[in-house]
């Protein structure tokens, strides 16, 4: 039992790491062959059991079934022994009451008897030296039959008093047809004269009733009694005695001989059932033979239907397990998706809450953890967004102290000049563009004070280049009360004066246009300086946002279009056009807000 | 059950306990059902109706299945086969005996054995049930006509419509003891055209050899054998020396000649035992006369009786010569085993009978034919044993099965 157990143990952990190492250790997989293999084993060992079962007691009733037909055939035999005995005490009686068989009268009675029983054959009166005193009906004896060397003749001298039976055996005494007969007989002493007499009555019954009595049962399609005679085992009756004979057929009479009830026995490979009876005062015994294959369904077919059965059980078993263990993994493949979707970066996505109890868990628990996710992403986007913020803002509230020292240089030189009109209008400007520049530490201003903004930076580069540009301004109305990130104008008219016109021969002229493009708000910046190349433009949005040193304000290009793209989104931004000693054309643009969805969008945030 | 569980599929919880309190005597499908349904409530807090519902489908399919799987029976047996035995024109116990062999052997192989007469008298009769025995005269041999041309007897007409009889029978084999060559090859004619399926019909001989083509299997006794043995015997009663006369050879029957060849065959061995003369008769009377001719004429020691008839007539013409005392010391070995035969042979007029099995000839004829039906190997030939019978041993147990093979 315990090697059972551990055998079992380690075919279970062998199977396991062969699962485990094998890719078919899904749930589905495990869930259809658990099932099958379970529902197959219980259902192969309730098979075998009941097939134990159902075999045992098939063999029982067929043994049953035999046993009662044999003892029925074995009644009949003795109930018809019995009353042939019956009749030849009757005949004795008739024969030899007063000591004689002469006389009609006997005559009379005895053919009587021979008229009510149509299967005796003959009555026949001998003295022991084997001369015929009577017989009825009156025939001549065969000197040819030697009547003194048959059986029944030796038996009756040998034990006198005695009634014998013969063996079925052919009469040869009279003239006539061969018949085959069973010969009762017996020794009797009759005093006749005052002597005693001894003679041996002979009375031949025709052996048909018992043929036929044999011959009628039927044990299955091929099956059949025979009778042996217990003493020597001679074969009595047999329906195939012929086939015996010729040696093609043969019965185990030895093994008939000792048993007693049933046993089995084997001929031409076939199985049989043989049950014995005796039958009594006449020392035969019956022995019934059944084909085990027809009286019962054997082994092999009801194998044969149990695994049909079974094969049938497994293929259903397992669609059934196909279905529940796929119903069962459905909402875990479908959070498998879901989560997928979160490895590519969407974390916009939730379970329905259904499906079983350990799923349903599973899916609170998954939404639960995306939706700590997404806050947990926003609040970092948020933080991030916070920095960049705050550091462009330390970035916007930079003023280059090149651009203020120049600047005051160039206020020192126009003083020293006595320009002082352009020194007011320097230092105002100056003094302006500060104020726009805090503007209180917003970073929205409107676009009014933006384009106010580049046109003080835009007069104190005019001034400082001695007019060596000129610039126009112009906004749609319905754009100046819109809001826009600030600073966003200054860092690319920086970048046209100190870029592209500064290197340029001629008189420069830079332009600034504001209109409503569809839904976006578009600042035009255009000059008519050197020009760049594509490679170069390309460059001016990969830089680092932060300018490390140079004449400028401090706020490079790339700094200015982050900004945008931080604040409005990927959609807005800068875009450029340039042609070499033509001059460049920026273009910005950003979403038309008004003051109040400005409030609002802070109130989000 | 569907109905049932798609009722209580939608039964709410507390109509659910009501009835089961309500009605406890509801059948146990129902009950089960109603388990699985709470059981489902616990376990999921949502039950999905439609996994159920097809899980209960599925289950009614499998049970739908099941019962099919189970429903199915074993390959229906196919009606048995029907083998026809047409009986010779003129049963004698002989062909008793071999219907009762082929009767034997069609009950073992699960076969059905039929049996068609040919009585030229009486037309066709088809017997399936076994008829009441009649000894007859025992078989008569057809002589050839000595002008080449050979028109059918009405003996052998009625064989050959005994066997179209059979096979409108529906017999799919046939064991037959033809009267004649000629009958035999019309017979064998019939059984090969007769072939509606296209299944050769087996042709089974019985007792004789006839050189025609398309014959499955004979079941005979080897006939030289039998004449050697007859000769053999002969030799011993008559000590090694004497005349002896063969009575009742047949020049164009082949079994005859055979049993002749035999007889000659022992008999060479013994040079003081000289074979006399051959009369050529068929039937008992005729013989009767031929032996009495014989006996009359010339000092004749031992006479072999070829056949039934012959040693029938020489044992008449024995009895009428002891009747008148005129001795008798000539001995008689025949062929066969008819009653009156026997009695001759236990009175003594006959010395030895040689005795073929009729039964095993049946027997044997009706296994053949089966194994040819079920495609197994068929012996072209099967000799049967023959057994040499004598007055003092004819009424041993096992010689009393063989000379009397069936209980009247």
């Amino acid at each position: 039992m315990r090697t059972f157990a551990g055998w079992i143990r380690s075919l279970w952990l062998k199977l396991r790491s062969r699962l485990r190492s094998s890719r078919v250790s899904s749930i589905r997989f495990i869930i259809t062959w658990s099932f099958s293999v379970f529902i197959v084993l219980v259902l192969t060992i309730m098979a075998m059991l009941l097939h134990d079962k159902f075999t045992q007691a098939a063999e029982r009733s067929a043994e049953l079934t035999t046993r009662q037909i044999v003892d029925q055939v074995s009644y009949n035999l003795e109930d018809y022994v019995r009353s042939m005995s019956h009749l030849y005490r009757a005949i004795e009686e008739h024969m030899l009451r007063d000591g004689t068989w002469e006389g009609d009268q006997v005559d009379k009675q005895l053919d009587t008897l021979l008229s009510s029983r149509e299967d005796i054959i003959s009555i026949t009166l001998l003295d022991s030296t084997g001369h015929l005193l009577k017989n009825r009906p009156s025939a001549e004896l065969k000197p040819s039959a030697h009547v003194t060397q048959q059986g029944w003749f030796q038996s009756a001298l040998r034990v006198p008093d005695h009634l014998s039976f013969s063996l079925p055996h052919i009469q040869n005494m009279y003239t006539g047809p061969y018949k085959w007969v069973v010969s009762m007989s017996k020794g009797i002493t009759v005093r006749q004269n005052g002597q005693d007499r001894q003679v041996i009555l002979l009375v031949d019954i025709n052996f048909k009733q018992m043929d036929e009595l044999s011959r009628r049962v039927s044990l299955g399609q091929r099956g059949y009694v025979y009778i042996i005679d217990e003493s020597a085992g001679n074969i009595v009756y047999h329906p195939q005695q012929q086939l015996m004979y010729m040696g093609l057929k043969s019965e185990n009479i030895e093994q008939a001989l000792v048993a007693t009830g049933s046993y089995e026995d084997e001929a031409d490979g076939q199985k049989r059932l043989n049950t014995v009876k005796s039958v009594a005062n006449i020392g035969w015994k019956i022995v019934g033979v059944a084909y085990l294959d027809e009286i019962m369904t054997t082994r092999q077919e009801v194998n044969g239907y149990l695994i049909r059965v079974l094969l049938v059980v497994l293929v259903l078993v397992i669609l059934v397990s196909l279905f529940l263990s796929s119903s069962l993994t459905r909402p875990i493949r479908r959070m498998e998706r879901k989560m997928k979707a979160v490895e590519r970066g969407d974390f916009n996505v939730e379970l329905p809450i259904e499906g079983p109890l350990e799923v349903e868990r599973l899916s609170r628990r998954f939404n639960l953890m995306v939706y700590k996710i997404r806050t947990l992403m926003s609040e970092i986007i948020h933080e991030q967004e916070q920095k960049r913020r705050l550091e462009l803002e330390a970035l916007q509230a930079q003023i280059n102290p090149h651009f203020l020292y120049n600047t005051l240089n160039s206020v020192v030189r126009m003083v020293g000049m006595s320009r002082n009109e352009e020194v007011i209008t320097m230092i105002t400007s100056l003094s302006r563009l500060f104020r726009i520049s805090l503007s209180q530490g917003k970073t929205i201003i409107t676009v009014r004070e933006e384009l106010e903004h580049a046109h003080h930076y835009l007069t104190i580069q005019q001034m400082r280049f001695k007019r060596k540009f000129n610039f126009s301004m112009t906004a749609d109305e319905d754009t100046l009360d819109c809001l826009t990130l600030k600073l966003v104008l200054q860092p690319l008219i920086e970048n046209a004066i100190v870029h592209g016109i500064e290197y340029h021969m001629d008189e420069g002229c830079i332009e600034i246009r504001v209109y409503r493009e569809d839904d976006k708000l578009v600042f035009r910046i255009t000059d008519n300086g050197v020009g760049m190349t594509e490679e170069q433009m390309s460059k001016l949005l990969m830089g680092s946002p932060i300018v490390k040193s140079g004449a400028g304000s401090g706020v490079a290009v790339r700094n200015v279009h982050d900004r945008i793209q931080l604040y409005y989104g990927e959609a807005y931004g800068l875009e450029f056009e340039s042609e070499l000693e033509e001059g460049t054309t920026v273009w910005i643009r950003i979403p038309i807000q008004s003051e109040r969805e400005e409030d609002d969008a802070h109130d989000e945030q | 059950m569907m109905n049932n569980k798609g009722n209580s599929m939608f039964t709410k919880r507390t109509n659910r306990s009501n009835k089961i309190h309500r009605n406890r005597t509801e059948w146990i499908a129902h009950h089960l059902v109603m388990k699985m349904k709470i059981c489902t409530h616990v376990e999921f807090i949502r039950p999905r109706i439609l996994t159920l519902r097809y899980t209960g489908m599925i289950a009614a399919i499998c049970c739908l299945l099941l019962c099919m799987a189970c429903g199915m029976s074993t390959d229906p047996a196919g009606s048995p086969p029907r083998i026809a035995l047409i009986t010779p024109a003129g049963t004698g116990e002989l062909a008793e005996a071999i219907r009762l062999g082929a009767e034997a052997a069609a009950k073992e192989a699960g076969a059905e054995l039929i049996t068609v007469e040919a009585f030229p008298s009486e037309g066709l009769t088809y017997a399936p049930s076994i008829p009441d025995f009649t000894a007859g005269q025992g078989k008569v041999k057809q002589e050839h006509l000595q002008d080449g041309t050979y028109p059918l007897s009405e003996r052998e007409q009625a064989q050959v419509d005994a066997v179209s009889l059979a096979l409108e029978q529906g017999a799919s084999a046939l064991l037959i003891d033809p009267l004649s060559e000629k009958a035999l090859s019309d017979i064998i004619q019939k059984a090969q055209t007769q072939n509606a399926n296209g299944v050769v019909i087996p042709v089974i001989l019985l007792n004789d050899e006839f050189p025609v083509k398309g014959i499955t299997s004979v079941i005979s006794m080897d006939n030289v054998e039998a004449g050697r043995e007859a000769g053999q015997a002969m030799a011993v009663l008559l000590g090694g020396r004497g005349r002896i006369a063969l009575l009742g050879p047949d020049p164009v029957n082949p079994v005859l000649i055979n049993r002749e060849l035999g007889v000659e065959e022992s008999l060479a061995q013994y040079p003081d035992i000289h074979v006399e003369a051959q009369s050529v008769c068929s039937t008992r009377d005729a013989c009767w006369q031929v032996a009495k001719q014989l006996l009359d004429q010339q000092q004749v020691d031992g006479l072999i009786a070829l056949q039934e008839s012959a040693s029938l007539g020489a044992a008449d013409e024995l009895n009428r010569r002891t009747s008148e005392n005129n001795g008798n010391k000539v001995k008689i070995v025949g062929f066969g085993s008819e009653q009156q035969q026997l009695e001759q042979l236990q009175e003594g007029r006959i010395q030895h009978l040689i005795v073929q099995n009729g039964f095993s000839a049946g027997y044997l004829g009706v296994n053949q034919a089966v194994a040819r039906l079920n495609n197994q190997q068929v012996q072209a030939r099967v000799t049967l044993e023959t057994k040499l019978v004598s007055t003092d041993n004819m009424f041993w147990m096992d010689n009393q099965k063989l000379l009397f093979p069936f209980v009247q």
